[in-house]
């Protein structure tokens, strides 16, 4: 069958000038083939080498493009055209000296010296700093947000909501902060201005800055997943790894909230266990090991968080905690995880963190249940005898040595502990404060209730004088009031 | 040489500043002489680069092929493009020139085929007027020939 093929203009030349010539062939690719085996060179022009139409080109069957059709294999007719049409395009590419000339115009600029006088005013402003990190870890201005130009579009509506906030952005000179306040404009923020003169002319005047504490390199490395959340950042990551928090247990809740911490970064981890390992442990125990039955839990938590993260600090107490030690041991941390697994505990560890201020992550488990909470007096919630006044009578309350815990469990609610121990490290979020989250494993629920300070507790009630410790023994081992 | 009646540059100078800020485009039809590009018709075709560009233009193949048609029609040819440069001067850039058909069509380099007419904007006005052609891979700049006094073409 024969066919009919439009020549572009540039190509006539190849096939003796004409626009069209009249080719035989079944198919896009076959014509194509028999006009290269009478004009050599043809073909190179409309493929590229890997036998496909190249990117400029455009072929026409019948007005259709071939594209839509079946590309080159597509079958022809008796008498169909082939049109063969260039794409066109172009444009102006504009110089850097023109592009900045004209941001100049459009942009809207600030000297250091009216930025200065907006925060010595109070007048809101937030600061972006879109220089690369090792310039910003030389020095920034005070309370500037960090996301370099790269990392803009990305990050900025994660950290900067309002459309309508007054943003000024600077980089070192003032180049670049132009490019990016354009940027910003492009995406709506509405107030931009560039700090004409960067960070270079806000130093030379001697306006203050600050030096932000910098990771070194092997704990950029180590921690880079966390660097990259605009919520931990390098700033997030030192505040972990200046954290000190105690675990009270290295058992079913302590073994895997440790774990995380340590992995986390989280600088000082302080366990409180005075117990040995127990083959019965291994069931969920993660830190312990089958080899290390009978070895001292605390050494056995410490081997293995030593080993997997060998940066932070491990401080053991070997000893049961006690209403003559307590206050010695936690004093110095900023959070305590109860990982405790009876109530006399409880109470003491919830006693002394009322007394000293510490935020108190507890859980507890039960056969295939758990529950998490923060109990925070000093941060507006409630404390554990707001919820419990007394304990459950002895019968009641099963230990999980009695009662039975499946394993997985205490992950789960060791893990909830953690994370929300790293965002109390973090001040992110909304901390678990005042309520309470209870998984059913076997209903596959987690449920939410609000637990409620209540404003009668003797131990953390608005202007409460600390009632002292009590005999936590007795009083959980004593038949409840209640029953 | 570009040669142009008045008529048609008014054409493409308006077309030129309808567009403004962004950038026009089209084709120029008429004849091919030994080293003359005779223009003898200005087709305007809608730029369908991205709206919020204002300095590229692209020609929508499908346009341009039905454009085409109608020249060949009227036994006209394809001699050339036209678009403008909003703020600008009416310079060949090397955009225009690596899009251009006769550049990527690629070695051994064609002989110069179509005549490129940028025409620069400034401030929305209509400004100055350039031709290039290209060979060997090259834009090289053409003289330009306004015919003030229309020619009778009885195909307009």
């Amino acid at each position: 069958m024969s066919v009919k093929v439009r020549i572009p203009t540039p190509l006539r030349p190849i096939v003796g000038g004409d626009s069209e010539v009249a080719v035989e062939g079944a198919t896009v690719s076959a014509v194509l083939d028999n006009i290269e085996a009478r004009h050599a060179g043809f073909k190179a022009r409309i493929l590229d080498d890997q036998g496909q139409i190249r990117r400029f080109v455009n072929v026409f069957v019948n007005g259709e493009d071939i594209r839509y059709l079946n590309g080159i294999k597509t079958d022809l007719k008796d008498a169909d055209t082939v049109s063969i049409v260039p794409a066109v395009a172009g444009g102006l590419e504009r110089t850097y000296q023109e592009i900045l000339f004209s941001l100049k115009k459009t942009q809207q600029e600030i000297t250091p010296e009216a930025v200065k006088k907006r925060l010595d005013t109070g007048e809101r402003t937030i600061l972006v700093d879109v220089r690369e990190s090792d310039e910003f870890r030389g020095g920034h201005l005070p309370e500037a947000i960090h996301i370099p130009r790269g990392f803009l579009e990305m990050r900025i509506e994660e950290t900067v909501l309002d459309h309508g906030a007054p943003l000024v952005v600077y980089c070192a000179g003032g180049v670049r902060s132009l490019f990016a306040a354009e940027t910003l404009t492009h995406m709506g923020y509405t107030n931009v201005a560039s700090m004409s003169g960067g960070y270079g002319r806000w130093a030379q005047k001697g306006f203050p800055t600050q030096t932000p504490v910098v990771l070194s390199e092997k704990y950029r490395r180590r921690y880079s997943r966390h660097l990259s959340i605009p919520e931990v950042g390098e700033a997030g990551q030192i505040k972990l790894l200046k954290s000190k928090v105690l675990l009270i247990g290295a058992g079913g809740l302590g073994c895997p909230a440790a774990y995380y911490l340590a992995a986390a970064g989280v600088g000082t981890l302080g366990i409180v266990d005075f117990d040995v390992v127990d083959e019965s442990n291994l069931q969920r125990q993660i830190l312990h090991t089958t080899d290390r039955v009978g070895v001292s839990k605390i050494k056995s938590a410490m081997q293995t968080l030593e080993k997997f993260n060998p940066d932070i600090t491990v401080i053991p107490f070997e000893e049961r905690v006690t209403s003559g030690n307590i206050e010695r041991i936690i004093k110095d941390f900023d959070i305590v995880v109860d990982g405790s697994d009876n109530f006399p505990t409880r109470y003491l560890i919830n006693d002394a963190c009322v007394k000293l201020k510490k935020p108190c992550v507890h859980g507890s488990v039960y056969r295939f249940e758990g529950q998490v909470t923060i109990f925070h007096p000093a941060g507006g919630g409630p404390c554990y005898r707001c919820l419990y006044k007394e304990p459950p009578p002895p019968e009641m309350a099963p230990s999980c040595a009695d009662a039975g815990v499946l394993g997985v469990l205490p992950g789960i609610i060791g893990l909830l502990e953690a994370v929300e121990t790293v965002k109390l490290i973090l001040g992110i979020g909304v901390p678990l404060v005042g309520k309470v989250i209870a998984y059913d494993a076997l209903a596959a629920t987690f449920q939410e209730f609000r637990l409620r300070k209540d404003p009668t507790c003797e131990y953390c009630r608005e202007g409460a004088t600390f009632p002292g410790y009590i005999d936590y023994e007795y009083f959980c081992a004593r038949p409840s009031a209640a029953s | 040489m570009l040669v142009l009646s008045k008529r048609d540059l008014d054409i493409i100078r308006s077309n030129a500043e309808r567009a403004y800020p962004r950038e026009c485009c089209g084709l120029l039809g008429g004849q091919r002489e030994t080293g003359s590009w005779i223009v003898r018709r200005v087709s305007p075709l809608e730029n369908v680069a991205s709206p919020s560009v204002t300095d590229r233009y692209v020609i929508d193949p499908r346009e341009r092929h039905g454009a085409e048609e109608r020249l060949a029609c009227d036994g006209l040819t394809l001699v050339g493009f036209y678009h403008s440069h909003p703020d600008h001067e009416a310079y060949f850039s090397k955009t225009d020139l690596e899009n251009s058909e006769e550049f990527q069509f690629g070695r051994p380099w064609l002989p110069p085929t179509y005549a490129y007419l940028v025409i620069s904007v400034k401030k929305s006005v209509a400004n100055g007027v350039g031709v290039f052609v290209i060979r060997e891979g090259v834009a090289e700049s053409i003289d330009v020939s306004i015919k003030v006094e229309e020619e009778p073409c009885p195909l307009k």
